[in-house]
């Protein structure tokens, strides 16, 4: 048995393996103490290829990364399925199986998942060959939801239109009574294509649309963008631009943490704290605008820096607004805490398991709820992580108090690490001249603490700085399948409340 | 206390009819109204429920494709069965306009019609969340009937009648003496089933849009247009029917005993004021408060019949 190789980013080289080895050889990464990060399909031809290939991407704890390719047929493109020995590939060899064909044999749910059944047969739209505007005939075929049957169980379907203006996905419970024996979670449903869209694009082109894949986590994801950009250009950000990128990164998940907290006292309906908290976050919002002319902090990071400096009236505001913002917060999560009402609520709901989290791969605040001590942040730093030191919070509950419990001290421990930037912050240019640009075919996978978790970028580069594949793999993409571990055994009045404890977004997801 | 004449009673009920169906929704309005001052917002107008009520009565009906007579015939039977449990409750006068036709059982049954009506309803319009919503009402009002029952007999037994005209004057004459531990008990049973009749936090969230919490809410999501307009008057009027047996039976201070303009202008005046009183309570529950599980609701309800038989007992075995 050959050990795996984790090779340090950038440039880690990708190891070729046989596809019915693949499962072997990830689960041995795993084994050796690595997180499965995800699974890539890939049409080759345009890189002089002559078929499609699947990609696995594993991170070992000090942060590198081993990439194992298994290449698959054009005429039978098919592969043993690695699911059943890497259950976290579940969601990510099923959205290969619709977007590119190839096919992971004896997966054990073979039903569609990005693209529903009224999307026609044999319709890939990330082969290469697939024309970007063509709209495809409906196939007049149903979805087929996952129900349980037998005596005394009844099906609630829920969505995918909310009564609240919510994103839509469908909820199938099967269901005794009140409680919940099952939960399918069917989402996808607004798949926009925004892979296939920045196929071919520059890179400074690809941005806004990367950036745009969700509304709630645009610095994540502009900054994974960006930070592969500039490892295939080799351009070195300027100092004040690192910094300044931990500063909105912090800023973006204080500001979903503490409107988090408050959408989970919403799902028991504890209408004072959630319009306290809702207020906090909009006061995070406009600082937002402040500094940045946006108040979900769009439009300013960029490969090589940042579009344009922060605002200086705005950052000489803010250590007061963080010490005001950090003082209510505190006194607002306290007296949530303190209330027995809540706490009976919380206690004992949503519980999910370290085994569970770690084979379903959870990523944030839903892994480190179970106990699972990882953060990006800390275990492989970019941007100016490395010369900070991050406070990694753990809860060993799993439950929605334990959720709870982590939003509030990160939230905490973010409003420190903001002021201690503030501080650190060094004068000097934002933007680094372009780079070269890069091999067609060089490949360069990222990923960044965002406030759900870590989004990971792969990105392959086309002709004269163009993208030829890339592939977003979000933190919501990861844990929502952690939402529908937590539900069985619950009550489904309580199932609100459990997923207002994930809060994960659906357009990130679904891209 | 003088029964007054055909004509004065005549005239007497048309005015607590006026004044009863007229003050519905303001209650509905003001509850609004501190829930949304102690959120820090403005909070709609207190005359929105009115004109909820006539948007939506100038709408069309718009149904599922299996609901059938049932579902038409719901919406009038809720609000028919829930305005003549108005009828007998005394909120001005100890005399109610159908005083003597009926007693507080008549109107606990007429309250369980509605209900079971509205659950039919829900069942009928085929959605899952209907059926969600009457299962969850009808297992909850199994254990609030008994609940409310008892806790009036508390009152019933004290005044040695179940008219609530009679209740209702007994204690107003008794004064202080009316409220003896007994009364007391059955009075703490009550207003916990209020707030469970009147769906309120901790019990049910009247605002939430999270279906799959919904009690109420749930059985009134298929409901459009003037059949929305009857089944949430409806709901206003109950407000005003729970509170008006709270008010007869446990806080009858300021009903009027005799017909004279002052006791009557005391009357209508006291009326209001603890009308306004519940309605600004149940705001400050909505806001304050956290649902409890649904699981432990049986809990909570279960106390308040143990709560009302312990005030019963107390009454019956250990005689003031």
């Amino acid at each position: 048995m050959a050990e795996p190789t984790f090779g340090v980013r950038p440039g880690t080289p990708v190891e070729g393996v046989a596809p019915d080895a693949l499962g072997s050889r990830v689960a041995e990464c795993i084994e050796a103490g690595g997180r499965f990060a995800m699974l890539v399909g890939l049409d080759e031809r345009s890189v002089g290829g002559d078929g499609l290939a699947v990609e696995a991407v594993v991170q070992a704890p000090g942060g590198a990364i081993a990439r194992l390719r298994a290449g698959v047929s054009l005429d039978e493109p098919a592969y043993p399925s690695i699911t059943r020995l890497v259950p976290a590939a579940h969601w990510d060899e099923r959205e290969a199986r619709d977007l590119l064909g190839i096919v992971p044999a004896g997966h054990p749910d073979p039903r569609r998942l990005v693209l529903h059944e009224r999307w026609p047969r044999g319709y890939h739209p990330l082969r290469k060959d697939v024309p970007v505007s063509i709209r495809p005939p409906d196939a007049e075929r149903h979805f087929v939801p996952f129900e349980v049957h037998g005596e005394g169980v009844y099906q609630l379907p829920v969505g995918p239109i909310h009564a609240g203006v919510i994103e839509p996905g469908h909820f199938r419970f099967s269901a005794i009574g009140e409680r919940i024996l099952h939960l399918d979670a069917r989402l996808f449903f607004v798949h926009r294509g925004l892979e296939k869209l920045v196929e071919g694009r520059a890179f400074g082109a690809a941005l806004p649309i990367v950036e745009r894949a969700c509304g709630v986590c645009t610095v994540s994801h502009a900054l994974a963008f960006s930070e592969a950009v500039e490892e295939l250009t080799g351009i070195e950000v300027p100092a004040r631009a690192r910094w300044a990128r931990v500063l909105l990164a912090e800023l973006e998940r204080l500001y979903n943490h503490v409107g988090d907290l408050g959408n989970i006292c919403a799902g028991i309906g504890f209408q004072s704290a959630v319009s306290r908290l809702g207020w906090l976050k909009e006061r995070l919002l406009r600082i937002n605008d402040a500094l940045t002319g946006h108040r979900y902090l769009t439009g300013i990071v960029a490969p090589g820096g940042l579009a344009f400096d922060l605002d200086r009236d705005g950052l000489s505001a803010l250590p007061r607004s963080l010490e005001a913002i950090g003082t209510e917060l505190a006194a607002a999560v306290r007296s949530i805490v303190r209330s027995d009402g809540v706490m009976s609520r919380f206690h004992g709901t949503g519980v999910v398991s370290p085994a569970t989290a770690t084979s379903l791969g959870a990523l944030g605040v839903a892994a480190r709820a179970c106990g699972l001590d990882t953060d990006l942040r800390r275990d492989a730093p970019y941007a100016a992580y490395g010369d900070l030191d991050v406070e990694v919070v753990t809860a060993s509950g799993g439950d929605v108090a334990a959720r709870f419990h982590v939003r509030a001290q990160e939230a905490g421990a973010s409003i420190r690490l903001l002021r201690e930037v503030i501080r650190r912050l060094p004068d000097g240019p934002v933007m680094a001249a372009p780079g070269e640009p890069p091999t067609p075919g060089a490949v360069s996978v990222t990923a960044v603490e965002g406030p759900r978790g870590a989004s990971w970028m792969w990105l392959r580069a086309g002709a004269g700085g163009t993208v030829d594949r890339l592939r977003l793999r979000s933190a919501s993409f990861a844990n929502w399948p952690v939402v529908a571990a937590a539900a069985p055994g619950n009550l489904v009045p309580d199932f609100p409340l459990i997923n207002k404890s994930f809060e994960l977004c659906y357009a990130c997801t679904d891209r | 206390m003088t029964d007054p004449t055909l004509d004065a009673r005549i005239i007497l009920g048309v005015a607590q009819v006026v004044l009863t169906l007229l003050v519905a929704p303001l209650l509905l309005g003001i509850t609004k109204r501190v829930k949304a001052r102690l959120q820090y917002r403005r909070g709609p107008d207190l005359l929105q429920p009115y004109r909820d009520l006539r948007k939506w009565w100038a709408k069309e009906s718009v149904e599922s494709d299996v609901a059938g007579p049932v579902s038409r015939a719901v919406p009038v039977v809720v609000l028919a069965a829930t305005l003549a449990a108005t009828l007998y409750i005394p909120i001005v006068a100890a005399w109610a306009p159908l005083d003597g036709w009926g007693d507080l059982v008549l109107v606990v049954g007429l309250m369980a019609l509605a209900r079971f009506a509205l659950a039919l309803g829900a069942l009928d319009a085929g959605g899952a969340f209907g059926g969600m919503g009457s299962s969850r009402e009808v297992a909850i009002s199994t254990l609030v009937e008994p609940a409310l029952l008892l806790a009036l007999a508390g009152a019933a037994v004290a005044a040695g009648s179940t008219d609530l005209g009679t209740i209702a004057a007994h204690g107003a004459e008794a004064g202080t003496a009316w409220y003896t531990p007994a009364l007391l008990l059955a009075a703490a049973a009550f207003a916990i089933v209020a707030v469970a009749e009147t769906g309120h936090e901790p019990v049910d969230n009247p605002d939430t849009h999270l279906e799959l919490t919904m009690i109420h809410e749930g059985m009134l999501l298929e409901a459009t247009g003037p059949r929305l307009a009857m089944l949430t008057y409806a709901a206003e009027l109950k407000v005003v029917v729970v509170i008006g047996l709270f008010a007869a039976a446990f806080l009858p201070a300021g009903v009027a005993t005799a017909l004279t303009p002052l006791a009557l202008a005391v009357a209508i005046g006291a009326a209001l004021g603890k009308l306004v009183l519940a309605a600004v309570i149940l705001g400050l529950l909505d806001a304050t408060l956290a649902k409890l599980r649904i699981l432990a609701l049986p809990g909570l309800l279960a106390t308040a019949s143990i709560v009302a038989a312990i005030g019963l007992a107390t009454r019956l075995w250990l005689p003031a």
